[in-house]
């Protein structure tokens, strides 16, 4: 059975209770205060000490998430009969959206790492075994999402456990329990496709037509990844929210570079063997 | 929270927070639900997605509720009287009140006296007294009712008390003089349709600067969403109440849900969104300087309480829950002093303290500054940074002889006396901090937003010394008992009669709050059993009782409070809810006059012919036998002088007052005034802001004058999801703190262009109380108002900072500072969500 | 007719301060990715949606060390495959060898997190990890460099006339070692390179089939610099073996240079951060001009030992600052949004429904 989460950015409040929730189960400590000046983001990114990330939108120019009254359209066909004539700039939409590890099918993380650290476990979620990781930092630059991060002073890589210690007793994640909306959702993979499926759907009926699903093999989750684990549905391109569109799986590419280098090694040596010629 | 208690009859949230799952639209004002009750936004956002409820959100700024919301509709600080004036004339002009509702239910067909006129374009009400600055209420009371001389000396005007008694007297001229047809020019609806009918969608445009579109959409979707089969919900917060009009603001929802039929049915009502885990338990069991435990009223040097008999003639009514006043203030007595309190000896009451002024927290500040209060004990508040005019807080402390502090952390309020530069050595006060557990350090129970009280265990002992503020008080008492014991004064008689006897457990003797609870639910003085409900309390001290409202929360000996049984909707048997465990207020309003259910599907108690009683999911708010036909005659007392069609079982006339004739010191109805400080004139009335609203003129408090130019903008202060108040409790966790992790305020990008502002930049706000320097976060989520053509700009600004904390950023400018101390009239709210101030750039 | 609030909103969405056509100031927000121009098209306040690697200058090292080391492999066992017997190159290339294979480890371990952990990188073999592929072929590369700096040790009698010394000489295979040696220092050689290329960094993924031999190539010609520098330094080896060098240390840096090239035309819009001002200095100055033109039009005039040395040193120096370059091109690509996102929507990049 692989457990993952559904993450709806539809029913998002900017809470954060799962940005805390999932420090405070794992312990993890602050990573600085910092006023970014960035919408109400003031904690940026996933990090190794932050594995659930609530990110912040500001769109103005969109069409708000669940309105049926555009008030920006409403506002530009009676800008001139309005004598209090507020600015409308503000009627935009605001969307939140919580981050998380991606929990790849084919996890390019767990490809790189030499050591074996990273490993699928019984619940099919990519997980670091913190004992036998050595800080080789390898899994850093392969995670195509950003998530994976080494800890300074410690140098071990570090995210999302997917709350394998919590699983195993049977609880629900500590980010999802918090969830007060119930916009990050946990559990079989099959069933989050299929509430996920739906949902999409009804947000389509609604009008919502630019709604999808992110970490299906067709995006997000593409490119020899397979698909994620732990899909969000999104309003907006992947990017808004520091999402790539199409990442791929770094890994696929090692076999070509081994070609192409053995051939280099191999005219190389051919060069080397007519520079001896006399 | 007089607006709620003046027309429906008690002060509290009507409803519960998931019956919220139940509206068909939800309208948000004066509340950032999403963002200050964040777990309880669940249930709106379960309305949404399940049964796609419309929610509408109207606030001067766009935030994370606004997000969720299907309308946003932005409206100037300080206009909501306006903006709901809007809605109601709406509602009256195109006929979409709920005809059969308001004829019943409310009282729209009475009639008002002659002596009652119009408000005019003056902005006064009609019975202003210039020599005394008051209103006599007598020129708006029903027709036929005796003029009554205003009772007591310092409250100058008729309490709804006192109405009770009036409405008992009225009774034996007669019947109610109304109008059915609701045409008489004098009845409450002529009245209501004349008042708001100068709050047209244009002037309300003009007023509020929202866009005549959006207040309509909000106007047509919350009439579309109420009637029979519908129910709209209304949720509000402080964004409402701290103003110099909040009760005001109050009343005019009151009035709307009223009109639309949405009192005491599922889905609807109004949500007092509620502050601290139990603010509304500190009201109830009495945190307020003039209430005693169940809102009993304070004995008064003021007023008729000479003795005990006086006391209790002057406060109980003729008719409704209040004719039993002697029953519950003598179960006080009982409860607080046992034995030593005895009929014959008036139950001690000339040993009893009497109210001889305003002690409400504002004046104790300034006399605390002015040395007149010498001592101070805090339990819980840090209003060095969360009062209004903190800076004078802060100077009325260093001023005391002693403080003492209980609290969790080391807050501003324990350290004024190193704190704006003052020197240590200079000040006199003996501070004494003493360390506090925390709430999973300590059993006890919380009341929260919809009168459910909880219980809750502790689930690890305190740290080192800290304690629980239980035994803190506990502790203190026993001994003061023990150093008076003997004493033959008078003065000591209270504390030489007061029962404190109360068990202890292990080895710090923590005092045993289920006995607390036990003696608030209440006893037989003979047998010690528990009462069952507050039917049980007797007037001859043969029972005792710390909170009649409490009565049942140990019914059967069983701590109610503790149950945890999620069942069917509406969930009676999860905690237990005062009064007497019923989960929505005036509930018999879900049934129409013959007792019947108004829908199928809004159905939740009706009257059951063949049992003879109100059935249902809930338990009834009413008389649990009184048949819906039932008239009362004029021999009627009590809650029998109530007809069985009058769900407001608290009013005089078991009725919704659309028009309060009286208890309200600054109207019978709302009228739009600007904030006491505000850029701009009032559109509608010649006078600027709320006639009645107490300001205090001293040199330390200065007001700015209305459209001062220097002080051209709007600042509005309010929360953050991330921390909590003064950020006592959220400041010092770091996992809080680097959410949002420095003091900044929130301006619009037009503002920040016209000073040169860059978005994290320094700037300095500045008041004629003092100046603060934060940081900028410029955005478009703060709109812009015009105003006759001119813009008016808003400054955003959460009020969580203080320079204490464990972070070097946290060393902050305090909010408050800003602030006047100004008291609305009726409950002294200070008004933090709208005052004025000029902003720069940089730190100057 | 009046502007609509969604065109004024643009006009005044200029910077701080200024004044559009509307007449009032509008201060830059830094908000919504969307519309501010500030901001660039499309991306979340500027944050890198990947994160750089944390390597710090242990690893550029590596990479140029580890490459000089499977540079002279290549050369010696060309060599003695070609039975080209020059005792003094073999000598040296023996110890150069075993140097580097030293030094490698150490800089690795260095820069680990964990050093006391670095043997569980030998846990496992994964072959799609080029880390763990070069970290095993590091070790069977290093022991047997050592097996046959061993040998040459004991035959140079470094190892004194113990038992010791004489069963080095009569078990070690030395010349069978250097031949299976040669293709794991072709592997640490060119796995360098692809080591980089298999993570999501735009500039380094983008040119994934050609980093490793490029890295193998600058490698090389380090190698032959090194080997002719000690060789000039220690007035040692054959004449011929001098005029080899000469000669492979042209081809090789011709090689370089092609690859290079071809890697910058790959790169396409990605290699921009080479370019870069922080970068350029050391990219272009350093390995380009530094490390292959300079050295290159040095080595084609007449011969003189001073060029040759000048010339020697200029590869070496190119060499390094072609590893240091290729590590901080790669954190400007991490940390710049607009490659990631380009990148992950390129057309390189798989498309949906794609088998790759
Ligand atoms: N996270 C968090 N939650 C909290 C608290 C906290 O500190 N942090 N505090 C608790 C407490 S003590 C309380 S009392 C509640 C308060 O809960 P709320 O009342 O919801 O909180 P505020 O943020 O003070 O103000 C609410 C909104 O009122 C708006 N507002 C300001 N002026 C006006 C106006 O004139 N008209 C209208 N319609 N709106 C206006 C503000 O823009 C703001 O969005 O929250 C409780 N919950
Ligand atoms: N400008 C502006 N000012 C405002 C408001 C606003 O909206 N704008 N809102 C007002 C409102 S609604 C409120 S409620 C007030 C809040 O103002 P305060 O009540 O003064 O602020 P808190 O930070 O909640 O203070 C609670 C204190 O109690 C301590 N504490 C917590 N638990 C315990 C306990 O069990 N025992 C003891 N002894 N101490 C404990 C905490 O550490 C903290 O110091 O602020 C008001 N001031
Ligand atoms: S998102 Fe990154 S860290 Fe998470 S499983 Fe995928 S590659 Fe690994
Ligand atoms: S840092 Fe740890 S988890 Fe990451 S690749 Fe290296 S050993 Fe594996
Ligand atoms: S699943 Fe656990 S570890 Fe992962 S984000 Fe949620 S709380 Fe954190
Ligand atoms: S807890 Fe849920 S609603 Fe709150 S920020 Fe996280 S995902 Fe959003
Ligand atoms: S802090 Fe407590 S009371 Fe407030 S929303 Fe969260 S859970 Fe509810
Ligand atoms: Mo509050």
């Amino acid at each position: 059975m692989a457990t993952g989460f559904l993450t709806d950015t539809t029913v998002c409040i900017g809470c954060k209770a799962c940005e805390v929730a999932c420090k405070q189960w794992n312990q993890l400590p602050a990573d600085g205060y910092e006023f970014t000046g960035d919408s109400y983001d003031n904690t940026k990114q996933l990090s190794g000490t932050t594995w659930r990330h609530v990110a912040f939108v500001e769109n103005p120019k969109k069409k708000r998430l669940t309105g049926d009254v555009d008030l920006v359209a409403l506002a530009e066909d009676v800008k001139e009969q309005l004598p209090g004539g507020a600015e409308l700039d503000a009627l935009g939409r605001w969307t939140f959206m919580s981050d998380v590890c991606k929990h790849c099918v084919e996890a390019p993380c767990q490809q790189a790492c030499p050591t074996g650290a990273i490993i699928r476990n019984e619940f099919d979620n990519v997980f670091i075994q913190p004992d036998v990781c050595n800080g080789c930092g390898y899994c850093v630059p392969a995670c195509p999402y950003g998530v994976i991060t080494s800890v300074p002073h410690d140098g071990r890589a570090f995210k999302c456990t997917l709350c394998y210690d919590r699983q195993k007793e049977d609880l629900e994640p500590a980010c999802a329990k918090a969830c007060p909306t119930d916009s990050i959702m946990f559990g079989e993979v099959e069933e989050l496709q299929r509430i996920a499926d739906e949902r999409v759907e009804r947000l389509h009926a609604k009008g919502y037509t630019e709604a999808y699903l992110y970490g299906t093999p067709e995006v997000g989750g593409t490119g020899g990844i397979g698909g994620n684990h732990s899909k969000f549905i999104l309003l907006d391109e992947p990017e808004t929210y520091n999402l790539p569109a199409h990442p791929f799986l770094p890994q696929d590419k090692v076999g070509g570079a081994a070609v192409t280098s053995a051939v280099a090694a191999a005219a190389l040596g051919a060069l080397l063997a007519y520079a001896f010629r006399d | 929270m007089s607006g709620l208690g003046i027309t429906y009859g008690r002060g509290g949230a009507t409803n519960t927070l998931d019956d919220l799952q139940n509206s068909d639209c939800i309208l948000f004002e004066g509340s950032n639900m999403a963002e200050a009750h964040p777990v309880g936004f669940r249930h709106p956002m379960l309305a949404k997605e399940q049964r796609g409820a419309k929610l509408i959100h109207v606030d001067p700024r766009f935030t994370r509720t606004s997000a969720m919301c299907d309308i946003y509709a932005p409206i100037r600080p300080g206009t909501d009287i306006a903006f709901l004036g809007g809605l109601i004339n709406y509602v009256l002009e195109n006929e979409r009140y709920f005809e059969e509702y308001v004829v019943n239910y409310t009282n729209a067909s009475t009639l008002v006296s002659e002596d009652y006129s119009d408000l005019d374009a003056s902005g006064i009400f009609v019975g202003y007294d210039p020599e005394t600055g008051e209103y006599d209420q007598n020129a708006w009371r029903y027709e036929g009712m005796p003029v009554t001389p205003a009772v007591g000396g310092s409250e100058g005007a008729i309490t709804s008390e006192a109405f009770s008694e009036m409405v008992g007297e009225y009774r034996d001229e007669g019947s109610f003089p109304h109008d059915e047809t609701l045409q008489h020019p004098r009845s409450v609806f002529q009245i209501l349709r004349r008042h708001f009918a100068r709050y047209t969608p244009e002037v309300v445009e003009q007023v509020t600067g929202c866009p005549k579109e959006a207040l309509l959409e909000v106007a047509e979707t919350i009439c579309d969403n109420s009637g029979r089969e519908k129910t709209t919900a209304l949720c509000y917060s402080v964004g409402w109440t701290q103003h110099s009009k909040g009760a005001q603001v109050i009343r005019a929802a009151a009035i709307l849900q009223l009109l639309l039929g949405n009192i005491g049915r599922p889905g609807g009502g109004i949500m007092a969104l509620r502050g601290h885990a139990t603010i509304q338990g500190s009201t109830d069991i009495a945190t307020l300087y003039n209430v005693l435990p169940g809102y009993v009223a304070m004995p008064d040097a003021n007023k008729t309480h000479d003795t005990w008999e006086d006391y209790v003639a002057t406060e109980a009514a003729h008719t409704g829950w209040w004719a039993n006043f002697r029953a519950y203030a003598t179960a006080i007595m009982k409860a607080w002093y046992g034995e030593s309190a005895t009929h014959e000896n008036g139950y001690l009451f000339e040993h009893f303290p009497r109210l001889n002024g305003d002690h409400s927290y504002y004046p104790t500040i300034m006399e605390m500054k002015d040395g007149v209060v010498k001592g101070c004990f805090v339990f819980g508040q840090n209003f060095a940074v969360g009062g209004p005019h903190a800076r004078m807080a802060r100077d009325g402390l260093r001023n005391l002889d002693f403080l003492v502090v209980l609290d969790a952390y080391p807050i501003e309020t324990a350290e004024a006396w190193k704190s704006d530069g003052a020197d240590p050595a200079e000040c006199g006060t003996e501070v004494f901090f003493m360390p506090s557990a925390l709430v999973a350090e300590k059993d006890g129970t919380f009341t929260q937003t919809q009168r459910l009280v909880q219980w809750h265990d502790r689930s690890v002992e305190p740290p080192d010394d800290a304690r629980s503020d239980a035994w803190f008080v506990y502790h203190l008492g026993r001994r003061l008992k023990e150093l008076h014991r003997g004493s033959g004064d008078s003065r000591d008689a209270l504390i030489n009669a007061m029962t404190w006897d109360y068990t202890t457990e292990g080895e710090r003797e923590e005092p045993d709050l289920e006995d607390v609870l036990r003696e608030i639910n209440g006893y037989h003085v003979e047998t010690g059993e528990p009462l069952e409900d507050f039917l049980d309390i007797q007037e001859d001290g043969s029972t005792a009782c710390g909170a009649w409202i409490y009565s049942g929360v140990f019914a059967h000996g069983v701590n109610q409070a503790r149950r945890r049984k999620t069942g069917e909707y509406p969930h009676t048997e999860w905690g237990w809810a005062w009064p007497g465990n019923r989960r929505i207020l005036y509930n018999r309003a879900s049934a129409d006059p013959d007792g019947k259910p108004w829908s199928e599907e809004k159905k939740l108690v009706w009257w059951d012919e063949e049992q003879g009683k109100w059935v249902g999911y809930d338990i009834p708010d009413f008389q649990a036998t009184k048949d819906p036909t039932y008239r009362p005659d004029l021999e009627a007392r009590g809650l029998d002088a109530l007809p069985g069609n009058g769900p407001f079982i608290i009013n005089a006339d078991g009725k919704g007052w659309l028009f309060a004739p009286a208890g309200l010191k600054d109207g019978p109805l709302p009228a739009h005034y600007e904030p006491l400080e505000s850029p701009v004139r009032n559109l509608l009335h010649d006078q600027q802001y709320d006639p009645m609203v107490r300001t205090y003129q001293r040199p330390d408090n200065p007001y700015n004058a209305p459209e001062d130019p220097n002080y051209p903008y709007v600042i509005t202060t309010y929360r953050l999801t991330e921390h909590h108040t003064t950020g006592a409790m959220s400041r010092w966790i770091p996992w809080l703190n680097e959410l949002q992790p420095e003091s900044f305020c929130e301006i619009s990008p037009v503002l920040a262009g016209e000073k040169g502002i860059e978005n994290r930049e320094w700037v300095t706000i500045s008041t004629s109380r003092g100046k603060i320097h934060t940081r900028a976060l410029v955005t478009d989520r703060i709109p812009v108002y015009e105003f006759e053509d001119r813009k008016l700009h808003t400054v955003g600004l959460p009020y969580h900072y203080g320079p204490n904390g464990p972070s070097d950023l946290a060393k902050a400018d305090i909010a408050n500072d800003l602030m006047p101390v100004s008291l609305e009239a009726n409950v002294s709210i200070h008004e933090a969500k709208a005052f004025t101030c000029n902003l720069e750039r940089g730190r100057l | 007719m009046s502007e609509t609030p969604l065109e004024s909103a643009e006009s005044r969405n200029g910077h701080a301060g200024s004044t559009g056509t509307g007449g009032e100031a509008r201060a830059e927000t830094s908000h919504h990715p969307e519309t501010d121009p500030e901001r660039g098209d499309k991306n979340y306040y500027g944050i890198p949606p990947i994160k750089r690697a944390h390597w710090t200058w242990q690893i550029p090292v590596y990479f140029w060390i580890g490459g000089i080391g499977a540079g002279v492999q290549l050369f010696a066992t060309v060599a003695q495959l070609l039975g080209h017997r020059d005792e003094d190159l073999k000598r040296v290339s023996r110890y150069t060898v075993l140097a580097t294979m030293i030094l490698s480890p150490v800089l690795l371990i260095w820069d680990l997190g964990r050093p006391e952990r670095f043997l569980n990188m030998l846990r496992i073999l994964k072959l799609r990890s080029p880390m763990s592929t070069q970290s095993w072929a590091l070790s069977v590369f290093g022991t047997f460099s050592g097996l046959v700096a061993t040998r040459q040790a004991a035959e140079d009698g470094l190892l004194g006339q113990n038992s010791l010394s004489r069963l080095a000489r009569s078990l070690i295979p030395d010349r069978l070692l250097t031949v299976l040696a040669l293709p794991f220092g072709l592997w640490v050689g060119s796995n360098t390179g692809t080591l980089l290329a298999a993570t999501s960094v735009p500039i380094w993924a983008r040119n994934w089939a050609l980093m490793g031999p490029t890295f193998l190539a600058s490698g090389l010609s380090t190698a032959l610099s090194l080997l002719s520098l000690v060789l000039h330094l220690g007035h040692l080896g054959e004449e011929k073996t001098h005029r080899v060098l000469r000669r492979a240390e042209k081809g090789t840096l011709l090689a370089e240079a092609v690859l290079l090239a071809a890697s910058l035309v790959r790169m396409g819009r990605w290699g921009k951060p080479l370019f870069s001002k922080e970068v350029a200095p050391l990219f272009v100055g350093g390995s380009l001009v530094g490390g292959v033109v300079a050295p290159f039009a040095l080595l084609l005039g007449k011969e003189t030992r001073n060029k040759s040395l000048l010339a020697s040193v200029l590869v070496l120096l190119g060499g390094l600052a072609l590893r240091f370059s290729m590590i901080l091109g790669g954190r400007k690509s991490a940390d710049d949004p607009e490659a990631t996102f380009t990148f992950a929507r390129g057309e390189n990049a798989p498309r949906p429904g794609d088998k790759v």
